[in-house]
């Protein structure tokens, strides 16, 4: 069988995917699986570069390239109307499909829309949950904190950890209180 | 702090001493934050000038802090491409810290078990090594670097998206654990396919040290976490620990298994592989992956007298070209490679 993606190599993989709650099933070949380099490197001595992959990122990269070709349409337009230069840095969206790198924090300001659903696809979640800054726990704004932990109790109650929900939900509570002008 | 790259070839990482859980299978595990200053674009679009700035600025604020006052502060202008290439075989310094050295450096901790790259893919990768599988405490570990940078300097946030990088991939939490896995019973019971398929589906990445499957070389593997974004830190670290630590199952069941089948084999494999690396007057990187790869094996099996893990390890990075290259102190041509790599593994094998 040949590769379902670049119809070229033979497929050696089976990837299952849930895409929209439906079950996908594509047969790939080493390359467009991301598990072989397109040109296999020569001796170069360097493969104790134990973790340097994630650094480097031709995984991650690749599954976003191939994300990003479905994202945009062929003529380079973004899927949503709007913004295709960031005020900020001048970087465009154009740019972006070629480097699959921003061109700076506000970029992400000025490509939400997009990237939004492409955060969704390579993460599962378009919604940060984790530390913030500042020393400790201390989120930098409530509203943030209350969405974060909204998620959370989302989470926790589809992975039936009621322990957890429940913890979450006094935390919520807590916080929509403390908005009403009670510090917490 | 110490200016310059002196014996960097002739230290040895802590966290290669073999000394810490599952340490038999797993060599190490590393944590990475990726960091940016709010006010300046991601390196590869910034101007010189800007990042010159942010260079100067958190070399300078980097240098005071606890983990690297009695460290290394490498300027990537300043190091010899043979240095650079020794960085990464080390795995302290990434493709993009290297490509461009302008503007670009590294901090690292005594131990080398700490460090932070400067302007590579981000303004910052903050990084922390352990010996073994432990990802908790790796997690830890570059915690405490992160708080002590954000003390200095305001990170590029989002109240949604949470940190911001340079690439969609590592934004949110911008953790990645990852850890260098040897699984020799899983490749020859041509298990292996099956099982690092499964991680990839549960959003791991995964990658042979060089080449797939039963070409892989040594057996090594690269495991990191994919998704950064709608889990926090402990998850990731937990969710990390939990499945490497059913593949560490797998990797022991296949081993006895493959024992029980053919003991003979087995110890054929690991006594030619000592013999080899003792013996060998020529020899390429990939045939001593795969000679270590079997010592390995054979050692934890109990099948060769038992070698030092530490040693072990730091065989894998000391035999790599740069160091080599450092080690004998010019740079050396095909065959020579091959040659100057024999006399070293006769050397450290010779009693052994």
């Amino acid at each position: 069988m040949t590769c379902q993606r670049c119809g070229k190599r033979d497929a050696t993989v089976h990837l299952v995917e849930m895409v929209d709650s439906r079950r996908v099933s594509r047969w790939l070949c080493d390359v467009c699986a991301g598990r072989a380099p397109e040109n296999d490197p020569e001796d170069k001595g360097y493969g104790f570069g134990a973790h340097a992959d994630a650094s480097g990122g031709d995984e991650e990269s690749y599954s976003l390239a191939s994300f990003l070709g479905q994202m945009f349409e062929p003529t380079g337009k973004p899927p949503e109307g709007g913004v295709t230069t960031c005020p900020s840095c001048r970087y465009t969206l154009d740019q972006f499909r070629g480097t699959n790198r921003l061109g700076c924090p506000r970029c992400y300001d000025a490509f939400r829309g997009p990237l939004l659903s492409i955060l969704g696809h390579l993460h599962r979640h378009a919604s940060h949950l984790g530390k913030v800054p500042g020393h400790g726990k201390s989120p930098t704004s409530r509203t943030g904190a209350l969405k974060r932990a909204r998620v959370a109790l989302e989470k926790a109650i589809a992975a039936e950890d009621f322990e957890k929900a429940a913890r979450l939900r006094d935390e919520i509570s807590r916080l929509e209180i403390s908005g009403d002008g009670f510090p917490s | 702090m110490n200016p310059f790259f002196t014996d960097f070839e002739r230290r040895t990482p802590s966290w290669l001493n073999g000394v810490g859980p599952d340490a038999d299978i797993v060599v190490s595990t590393r944590a990475r934050l990726a960091r940016n200053l709010k006010a300046f674009p991601f390196p590869h679009h910034a101007s010189e000038v800007e990042l010159g700035t942010v260079y100067g600025d958190l070399a300078r604020r980097l240098s005071r802090m606890p983990h690297f006052v009695d460290g290394w502060l490498l300027d990537m202008l300043k190091l010899t491409p043979t240095m650079l290439a020794a960085l990464q075989e080390m795995s302290l310094a990434s493709p993009a810290l290297v490509r461009d050295p302008q503007s670009r450096g590294l901090v690292v901790s005594p131990e080398l078990d700490h460090s932070v790259m400067i302007n590579g893919e981000d303004h910052a990768r903050l990084v922390s090594f352990r010996a073994g599988l432990d990802p908790s405490r790796a997690l830890r570990d570059v915690l405490r670097l992160d708080q002590n940078l954000e003390a200095e300097v305001e990170p590029a946030f989002d109240d949604d998206l949470g940190y911001l990088t340079s690439s969609p991939v590592d934004v949110g939490t911008g953790l990645h654990v990852s850890a260098l896995i040897h699984l020799p019973g899983l490749v020859l019971a041509g298990e292996i396919d099956k099982v690092l398929n499964a991680l990839r589906q549960l959003q791991f990445s995964v990658k042979g040290l060089s080449g797939e499957g039963s070409t892989v070389r040594g057996a090594l593997f690269r495991i990191s976490n994919l998704i950064t974004l709608g889990r926090d830190e402990q998850e990731i670290a937990e969710d990390f620990q939990i499945h490497v630590g059913k593949i560490l199952i797998y990797e022991r069941s296949a081993r006895d298994q493959l024992f029980a089948r053919d003991a003979l084999g087995i110890e054929d494999l690991a006594h030619r592989s000592l013999a080899a690396i003792r013996q060998a007057r020529l020899i390429t990187a990939q045939e001593t992956f795969d000679h270590l790869s079997s010592i390995r094996l054979g050692t934890s099996l109990g099948i060769l007298e038992p070698l030092d893990l530490g040693l072990l390890n730091r065989v894998l990075m000391q035999h790599q070209t740069a160091h080599l290259e450092l080690a004998v102190g010019r740079p050396l041509a095909g065959r020579e490679k091959s040659a100057a790599r024999a006399a070293y593994l006769r050397e450290v094998f010779a009693a052994k």
